[in-house]
């Protein structure tokens, strides 16, 4: 159960930092959803370690890039959206990440326990 | 199965509603899915790469783009095809959001991405009819030998720069505005001239004058509005012979000029613009013994600045100036053999003609006692998040007819129209290459555009001043008021031919200058009409200047450029007071704010507090004088009949208050009175602005599409209305140059922004502090790549 959760974490971190490079934003999505629905995770495992992937990779990507942030850009923007902190833009990068990764490893887990069931976990289910 | 349909309804829902725009009001917020991706959205704007590189573009030849460490490109190409596909590209690179701002101001699709807010603009800019007239201006360009291989590779240089940018890659502005670049066009750059010919068009009042004239005495009209500063120093100096008759004189139809100007509007023109400046000074008056040029454009400043400083290289031309992103080539600078600027000659082409309809379909209209069709032309106007919108423009003899307050069922006679055959590429490929006065000549009687005093210096030590561009030739009497439109007579005669336009060369004052004055004295054989608001006070004191001033060096000259001295002030305040004195109104307070201003050496340097005191005082003073006229909604008179006004006193009834018929004012009441409201407006004002005229001017140079944290913010500067250093809240000027013609030629710039379009950007800005504090940076052509080592370099290698 730990293996299987920490190996679908590693995946979707490798998968979602080199997506986003390459990708549209929403395949980190789809990786998520594949992910979870490959390794058979079930819904809390899939919620948890989809939303908590995505939050890392989007924060750690998003911090790193505020380093750069010279002209201050990311605070004038969020003046622009509304007067957004730079803290608040920061909070709505974790909120979006976080629910984002939590729905797409909630569908996979969905997708994984229907199209490929785990016969040892349902067998004494059925019993 | 049906474990999945809650999970998969939700993750879709999600994702589509991160990945649709949120209209807000009348604006929209981004798709928040891609923007606030970290490695896409606008995390990733924050640090744009300044590294070298290189790609394979539709070149001929290999191109080098070096860049200095203010991060101008200098351009090195076999050919000028390959040269401004270069420049298209580091235009686009810098500037394109810049670039399609501005023409789809012109176009009149500014609503196709920022939806509703900007409806009432396209709709101006459709019934002016800017785009069609683009549209056919780059058909025609065609025509001309040469063009389309030019016009081609330009257009090719901006779409590789768009063609080559993903999202992640879009500008900040459109990240936030959710909507990336479009192709470029030739009609694009064809917008691109006609927004440089609508922002030089300043020179008519025609409606103003109109109203003036039906609602005023003709005495009052006369004295208020009739006649010229006889202090004008003229931009051609009275030592020039006009030995020509002019052509096309005839007389407008019978009949009343005008009809129905009634309005109650007041003049809605934007007294902020204050104007440039340009000189060229002959090697007999310099230090060095060479001549010395300097140009000052004035312009509406924003960020990024609206000019691109660019150097380019190929086997024909060396020049380094600044270019206008959207057009090829160098607009103002200098070459190895000569340097060139420009200023406005702020003269009337613009014409408004009354339209008598048939009837209210407004499809026939009256000319020469017949009516004729009106061509109809709808035009779709697609706005962002609603329905697109169809405005049928009717097209007259005239021109478009416009459906906007002042000018409603009025045609639009506008040299930006008429001259679409006209090839406008000619004459910046002329004067791009040219090295002597006679290529100059040659370059200038190709610019068809709004007036331009075009001023000129080679190496050779020629120095020379030239009105260019088309100078209409009207009916007698045509031209400053609104025109009947109802007869072919009105029409205009032709244009002044080039070579009887205002100019001269070698003048015996040894000095060529304008400052957007009248272009010349009345001796000249065509009636000129010209700007309104563009008054002689920076061109008296420019000429003052030039005059008295010997043995110049670089330094005087620049110290010129931002001379804050206030001519006006210098004539009006010591007589407003006078008549203060004589009122022997003040009480011990007030009379502390009137030692200040008697005090003040007429410098309007932004740490000093009586122009404060002295603008604001003008201002109530003027307003209290001309109550009649903003009863009336009529426009008030230069500020130099203000002057003359206040000179001879109460023989005028404009010093009596309308208010109080129980009382007749005089001028030293009308002075009293101001005074006090100034001290009493000034005691209010906040604190913050209290402190000196920076403060109190508070100008600010805001971002091209106002977003505001992309401005600068409130900054102090000099200088003001009728001072050679015009800057004003946030026009001003847009470009310092100023270039001594030794061989090599040595130049001397500056400009408020900096290279880069992208407010993330180092670039955005550098160049500003340095240009507020009176700074420049010294520029000698770099014309062998190999011999200077550059910041960076990008690499065009030939498909």
């Amino acid at each position: 159960m730990k293996t299987k959760t920490i190996i679908s974490f590693l995946f979707m971190i490798i998968g979602l930092t080199g997506l986003g490079f390459i990708a549209p934003w929403w395949a980190g999505a789809v990786w998520v959803v594949l992910i979870a629905a490959i390794m058979r995770t079930n819904s809390k495992q899939g919620m948890f370690i989809g939303a908590f992937a995505f939050a890392v990779v989007w924060v750690a990507m998003a911090r790193y890039m505020s380093f750069e942030d010279g002209g201050d850009i990311i605070s004038k923007t969020g003046t622009l959206l509304g007067g957004l902190s730079r803290q608040l833009m920061m909070t709505v990068t974790l909120l979006l990440a976080f629910m984002t990764g939590l729905l797409s490893g909630w569908l996979g887990s969905a997708l994984g326990q229907t199209f490929f069931p785990d016969k040892s976990e349902s067998v004494p289910l059925e019993k | 199965m049906k474990r999945i349909i809650l999970p998969a309804l939700l993750f879709s829902g999600w994702l589509f509603l991160l990945s649709t725009d949120i209209p807000a009001g009348e604006n929209f917020l981004p798709a928040i899915g891609r923007f606030f991706s970290p490695f896409q959205g606008i995390w990733h704007s924050v640090h744009p790469s300044d590294a070298s590189f290189a790609f394979k573009g539709k070149t001929k030849q290999p191109v080098r783009i070096l860049f200095d460490e203010r991060d101008i490109p200098h351009i090195y190409a076999q050919s000028i095809e390959d040269a401004v596909y270069a420049e298209g590209y580091l235009q686009a690179a810098n500037r394109i959001f810049a670039m399609d701002i501005t023409t789809r101001a012109a176009a009149g699709r500014l609503s196709e991405l920022l939806g509703k807010r900007t409806l009432a603009y396209d709709q101006k800019a459709r019934e002016r009819g800017y785009e069609k007239s683009a549209i056919e201006k780059a058909k025609n360009w065609e025509n001309y030998e040469g063009n389309k291989a030019l016009i081609d590779a330009y257009v090719n240089g901006v779409n590789e720069y768009i063609n080559s940018l993903d999202y992640a890659d879009w500008p900040i502005e459109y990240k936030i505005l959710s909507h990336g670049p479009t192709p470029w066009t030739s009609v694009h750059s064809a917008l691109t001239f006609t927004s440089m010919a609508i922002a030089l068009c300043l020179g008519e009042s025609d409606v103003e004058y109109s109203k003036a004239r039906n609602k005023l005495s003709p005495a009052d009209f006369n004295l208020l509005y009739a006649g010229l500063n006889p202090k004008e120093s003229p931009v051609i100096p009275s030592e020039k012979i006009w030995d020509f008759k002019p052509a096309g004189k005839t007389k407008p139809a019978e009949g009343k000029i005008e009809k129905g100007v009634i309005g109650q509007s007041s003049d809605d023109h934007d007294y902020d613009l204050n104007g440039s400046n340009n000189w060229a000074v002959s090697g007999q008056k310099t230090a060095s013994g060479f001549p010395i040029l300097a140009n000052d454009p004035h312009l509406g400043l924003t960020l990024p600045n609206i000019w691109y400083e660019v150097e380019i290289h190929t086997p024909d031309i060396s020049v380094h100036g600044v270019s206008l992103p959207g057009l090829p080539y160098v607009v103002i600078g200098f070459t190895d053999s000569i340097a060139w600027g420009s200023t406005n000659s702020g003269q009337d082409v613009l014409d408004w003609y009354d339209i008598t309809w048939q009837d209210s379909s407004r499809h026939q209209y009256l000319l020469d006692g017949k009516y004729e069709a009106a061509t109809l032309r709808p035009e779709e106007i697609k706005i962002r998040g609603s329905k697109s919108i169809i405005d049928t423009i009717r097209y007259t003899r005239w021109g478009p007819v416009t459906d906007e307050g002042d000018h409603k069922d009025m045609a639009m006679k506008w040299i930006g129209h008429l001259r679409s055959e006209a090839n406008d590429i000619a004459y910046l490929q002329k004067i791009n290459k040219a090295k002597n006065i006679t290529d100059y000549r040659d370059a200038i009687s190709a610019f068809q555009y709004p007036a331009q005093n075009k001023v000129f210096a080679s190496t050779e030590g020629d120095i020379a001043i030239s009105v260019a561009g088309v100078l209409p030739i009207r009916p007698d009497g045509l031209g400053q008021y609104v025109t009947n439109g109802d007869s072919s007579k009105n029409d205009w005669k032709g244009y002044i031919p080039f070579a009887e336009a205002p100019y001269i060369i070698n003048p015996k004052r040894e000095f060529v200058s304008s400052a957007n004055q009248v272009p010349v004295d009345t001796t000249y054989p065509y009636p000129m009409l010209g700007a309104r608001y563009f008054e002689d006070y920076r061109g008296r004191e420019v000429n003052m200047n030039l005059d008295t001033m010997h043995h110049i060096t670089v330094a005087d000259i620049e110290a010129l450029q931002q001379n804050n001295y206030n001519l006006m002030a210098a004539e009006i305040l010591p007589l407003m007071l006078s008549a203060l004195r004589n009122g022997n109104c003040l009480n011990q307070e007030e009379s502390k704010y009137a030692d200040q201003l008697t005090g003040w050496n007429y410098q309007q340097h932004r740490d000093s507090l009586s122009p404060v005191y002295y603008e604001m005082w003008l201002d109530a003073f003027e307003k209290l004088t001309f109550d009649e006229l903003d009863t009336l909604g009529v426009m008030y008179p230069e500020d130099w009949k203000f002057v003359e006004l206040v000179k001879e006193g109460d023989q005028h009834h404009f010093f009596d208050i309308i208010s109080t018929p129980e009382k007749k004012e005089t001028l030293n009441d009308i002075a009293c009175i101001s005074f006090t409201t100034m001290v009493r407006n000034y005691n209010a004002l906040d604190p913050a602005r209290k402190k000196n005229w920076g403060a109190y001017k508070a100008s600010e140079i805001p971002h091209l599409a106002r977003f505001a944290p992309f401005g600068t913010g409130i900054i102090s500067t000099s200088g003001g209305r009728h001072i050679i250093n015009a800057m004003s809240k946030s026009h001003g000027p847009s470009w310092r140059m100023i270039v001594e013609l030794s061989t090599p030629p040595k130049a001397y710039v500056n400009y408020p922004g900096g290279q880069s379009g992208n407010p993330a950007s180092p670039h955005y800005r550098d160049f500003l502090e340095h240009f507020f504090d009176g700074k420049y940076y010294e520029v000698t052509m770099k014309k062998d790549p190999d011999n200077w080592t550059p910041a960076r370099e990008i690499k065009i290698t030939p498909l």
